[in-house]
């Protein structure tokens, strides 16, 4: 809201502010011309009368923000470069004669900017008169309408009566894939999607043609806008020219109801909000939160919400003598369940925890299992266990966090296609390279990142050598003053992946050694792929299915595990797989018996992301039918095999967590890690030697980004989304209203 | 608020405080007694009067339930209130100005009983 403030003798401020700062430099007596000394580049300016301190070089807009005073913009956007092309944030200051664009200019010492005055007040509704001149008369129809920048400004700062009695004109939509719907009439010329696109995203594919009134925003050739970060334009556009295909036309945004959650598709754990209308989730939208995602999501997180309406599994089934699988009661299920625990030894039960599970759900089946006599919990995902392996957790996390990117000067990736498996990530890392001169250097299989980095090979021959100190890179690597070593969990999943993690901790501790960096820096640093590996790992679960290849079980229970490590051809013939989980993907088709569970919108969940960050999902809608939470699910299995479980509800469950691990529910922290050195000692005794295969992380190009868990498999966005990379846009078959 | 200022000091800590009807503890339990007398001589009547389906002994064993539920208040404001509602609810019975329905209210046939253990919340449905 703007403060209309009373100022009545405006002549006498600024030569009061000059006699200030002419004291200033001389004597300093004045109290408030003390912190101008102190810190020589702070200036004084005055909002609207209101004296304010503020940096050279900041801008009028943000010295207003700073006392509290918004000034209306279409083009500023804070995460962007300055454009100063929508003129909407002009003010006045006072004894100039022209008003100023507030985004670019910045403040000179003494201005009294006037932020509600006759002229400032003018150029607002000039402005917005001109804007609406050729704006189309959609609000019925547009998707941004109540979240629209345009309605509001114009109903706050705009003129009540219009005087147009012209022609408007218009401009073809372009096609920039399935996922983003043009309405090019609408735009208004801000350039915040070829900003986002040319620094943020680091594709160049938007951009303007034209001038004046026949200037159009697009691809100018028929083109995708194809990056992993496409949707955020939609967020970014002020209007609604840019809106979600996906979304179109399906809700208004004061019908729904939002819910601040944690996506789980990928390991960086980006805060999302839930929007959802009547009990279904009508879309996905970023939350801010500096430290993980600033305010992007990726495309996957933001339009897979469509799978999670198909393929659900909603009844508890089992197989029936015939060999098909028939829905049941809970009772039944949970009956025959309890009988098959209680009828084998511990040795002959084990169980597999898949990438989307909660903490709570692996804590409760580990404690099942482990009053059953067994310990054979294992994650899909391989963590070597040579050396250290996962009992110090600085050899699992991302330690120097996804902020310590932002600080580092030298950025080394092993056999990891950060664009795809972290987009937030890798938009971090280039806005490193953007911004702070990040040297990137990447050892593994060539991808088109979107930033520009020093490919030093792919063969696990060039880390030997690297690691050795023999590489001529490693000249470059000894000059690094903080440098960061970043590996894929794919490189981890190989047979030699305790030599690499070894070759990988070697290269981590010489260049720390090298670099003199303080102590609190980290250098070593693993990049998972799922979400629920670190919370896995922290509970004690076994990284990788050997334990349960080398000893086959007789029941075998499946969390959420739908990557098929472990298959029917692995276990014995008369063996009873137990799956649990949201989707009928791979564990559900090779079970006997089906327990529903609820996806990551449909339950309290602690998710720990691949910094160490324990994040918590909240319940926005509730699981369909009659699944149940995961955890619900554990518990009265184990009432009814006779080893209760002692937590009844939620938060008795979390205190239990808390027991084990504190960490986990301390949310939104990051727990540090240490002992590095230790860790390369330990490493140190491997005696593994590496393979000669290439380190190529599975996914390359777009095309493998979209359909990589359960959700996006079962997601009709994200097939017409691989449909469209892999045979172009035109192919993708939608519904002609757009 | 003085008074009670006055006698926080006192090891019983006892308030001095303006009654409703009754002075003290035992002139209020004489008054739910009486209640009780009233209630337990109307019980008969009512059952003959509204054709309930209960005996006279589940109306006093109810009756005794009812006030149960009450004995553990000291408060001799609050057992004051207590005897008021129950008079006032007497004297709705009485008079017929209540119905059969809202008689047989205070024996719960129809509330369905949540479930109160883990499993049968669970087998129920989501709980939050």
């Amino acid at each position: 809201m703007l403060v209309l403030v009373e100022s009545y003798d405006m002549l006498r401020w600024p030569a009061v502010s000059r006699a200030l700062a002419g004291a200033a430099h001389s004597k300093g007596s004045i109290a408030t011309t003390n912190k101008v000394r102190a810190s020589s580049n702070m200036v004084e300016v005055f909002v609207d009368g209101k004296p304010v301190m503020v940096e050279s070089g900041t801008t009028v807009l943000q010295a207003c923000e700073k006392v509290g005073v918004q000034i209306p913009r279409f083009c500023y956007h804070d995460r962007l470069s300055v454009a100063g092309n929508c003129r909407m944030c002009l003010v006045e200051i006072e004894k100039a004669p022209k008003p100023v664009a507030a985004c670019a200019m910045p403040v000179m010492k003494g201005w009294n900017i006037l932020t509600n005055s006759e002229k400032t007040r003018k150029a607002r509704e000039g402005v917005m008169e001109f804007l609406l001149s050729n704006h189309p008369l959609d609000c019925p129809i547009c998707d941004q309408g109540g979240e629209c920048d345009l309605q509001d400004q114009s109903m706050m700062f705009g003129a009540d009566r219009s005087r147009f009695t012209e022609g408007k004109r218009a401009v073809e939509d372009k096609n920039i894939g399935p996922l983003i719907k043009t309405i090019m009439t609408r735009c208004i010329h801000c350039t915040r999607c070829v900003r986002f696109a040319s620094e943020v995203a680091g594709v160049e594919d938007l951009g303007t043609t034209g001038r004046g009134n026949s200037m159009q925003i697009g691809t100018y050739v028929e083109k995708m806008f194809m990056s992993e970060l496409s949707g955020n334009v939609i967020d970014l556009c002020p209007v609604g020219a840019l809106t979600s295909k996906p979304y179109a036309f399906t809700a208004r945004p004061w019908e729904t109801r939002k819910t601040e959650s944690i996506d789980v598709l990928d390991a960086v754990g980006s805060n999302i909000v839930v929007s959802t209308r009547g009990g279904e989730v009508m879309r996905i939208l970023p939350r801010l939160n500096e430290d993980v995602n600033e305010e992007w999501i990726s495309d996957k997180t933001r339009f897979a919400y469509d799978g999670l309406k198909r393929q659900r599994l909603t009844q508890p089934m089992v197989k029936d003598a015939s060999g098909q699988l028939v829905a049941t009661t809970w009772e039944d299920v949970l009956t025959r369940v309890a009988g098959a625990l209680q009828g084998v030894q511990g040795s002959e039960v084990g169980a597999v925890a898949g990438g989307m599970v909660d903490a709570e759900a692996l804590v409760a089946l580990k404690d099942l299992l482990n009053r059953l006599d067994s310990d054979t919990l294992c994650t899909e995902e391989i963590f070597p266990m040579a050396g250290a392996g996962t009992d110090l957790r600085s050899n699992y996390l991302l330690n120097s966090r996804i902020t310590g990117i932002e600080e580092c000067d030298f950025l080394l990736l092993v056999g990891t296609n950060p664009r795809y498996e972290a987009p937030l990530f890798n938009s971090r890392i280039r806005k490193s390279w953007l911004h702070n001169e990040l040297q990137v250097a990447m050892v593994g299989h060539k991808v088109d990142l979107s930033y520009s980095y020093k490919h030093l090979g792919e063969t696990t021959q060039v880390l030997q050598e690297i690691a050795a100190g023999t590489h001529p890179f490693c000249k470059v690597l000894v000059q690094a003053k903080k440098p960061v070593v970043v590996l894929g969990s794919s490189t981890l999943q190989r047979e030699d992946g305790a030599a690499i993690f070894k070759a990988v901790s070697t290269i981590a501790q010489n260049s720390r050694v090298s670099s003199g960096v303080e102590d609190g820096w980290k250098v070593l640093n693993v990049l998972h792929r799922v979400a629920s590996q670190v919370a896995a790992l922290d509970l004690g679960y076994k990284p990788g299915v050997n334990a349960i290849q080398k000893n086959p079980p007789k029941v075998l229970f499946l969390l959420g595990a739908d990557a098929g490590c472990i298959t029917r051809a692995d276990l014995p013939k008369d063996s009873f797989i137990i799956y649990q989980g949201h989707h009928g993907d791979v564990g559900a088709v090779m079970a006997d018996v089906i327990l529903p569970g609820a996806a990551y919108t449909e339950k309290n969940g602690t998710y720990v992301n691949t910094e160490g960050r324990a994040q918590q999902t909240r319940v926005a809608v509730t699981a369909p039918g009659m699944a149940r939470e995961d955890w619900k699910v554990l518990r009265a299995i184990s009432e009814l095999a006779g080893v209760t479980l002692p937590y009844d509800t939620l938060a008795e469950v979390r205190r239990r967590l808390e027991e084990v691990s504190p960490n986990l529910v301390r949310y939104d922290d990051v727990e540090e890690a240490n002992y590095f050195k230790q860790a390369h000692e330990l490493s140190k005794a491997v005696n593994q030697s590496l393979l000669a295969a290439p380190l190529v992380p599975p996914q390359l190009t777009v095309k493998d980004f979209y359909m990589t868990d359960p959700i996006s498999r079962a997601s009709q966005t994200m097939a017409k989304c691989v449909k469209a990379v892999t045979e172009g846009a035109a192919a993708v078959d939608e519904p002609s209203v757009c | 608020m003085a008074s009670s200022a006055a006698t926080r000091s006192g090891a019983a800590a006892v308030k001095a405080v303006k009654p409703i009807f009754s002075r003290d503890l035992s002139e209020a339990r004489r008054r739910a007694r009486e209640l009780y007398r009233a209630w337990y001589r109307e019980v008969p009547s009512t059952v003959h009067m509204f054709q309930l389906d209960i005996t006279a002994r589940q109306g006093h064993e109810k009756l005794r339930e009812m006030f149960d539920r009450n004995k553990h208040v000291t408060d001799p404001r609050v057992i004051d209130m207590l005897v008021i509602k129950g008079k006032m609810e007497l004297e709705e019975t009485i008079n017929v100005w209540k119905q059969k329905t809202h008689i047989m209210r205070y024996f719960h046939e129809t509330e369905a009983q949540r479930p109160a253990d883990f499993l049968s919340r669970f087998y129920h449905g989501h709980d939050p």
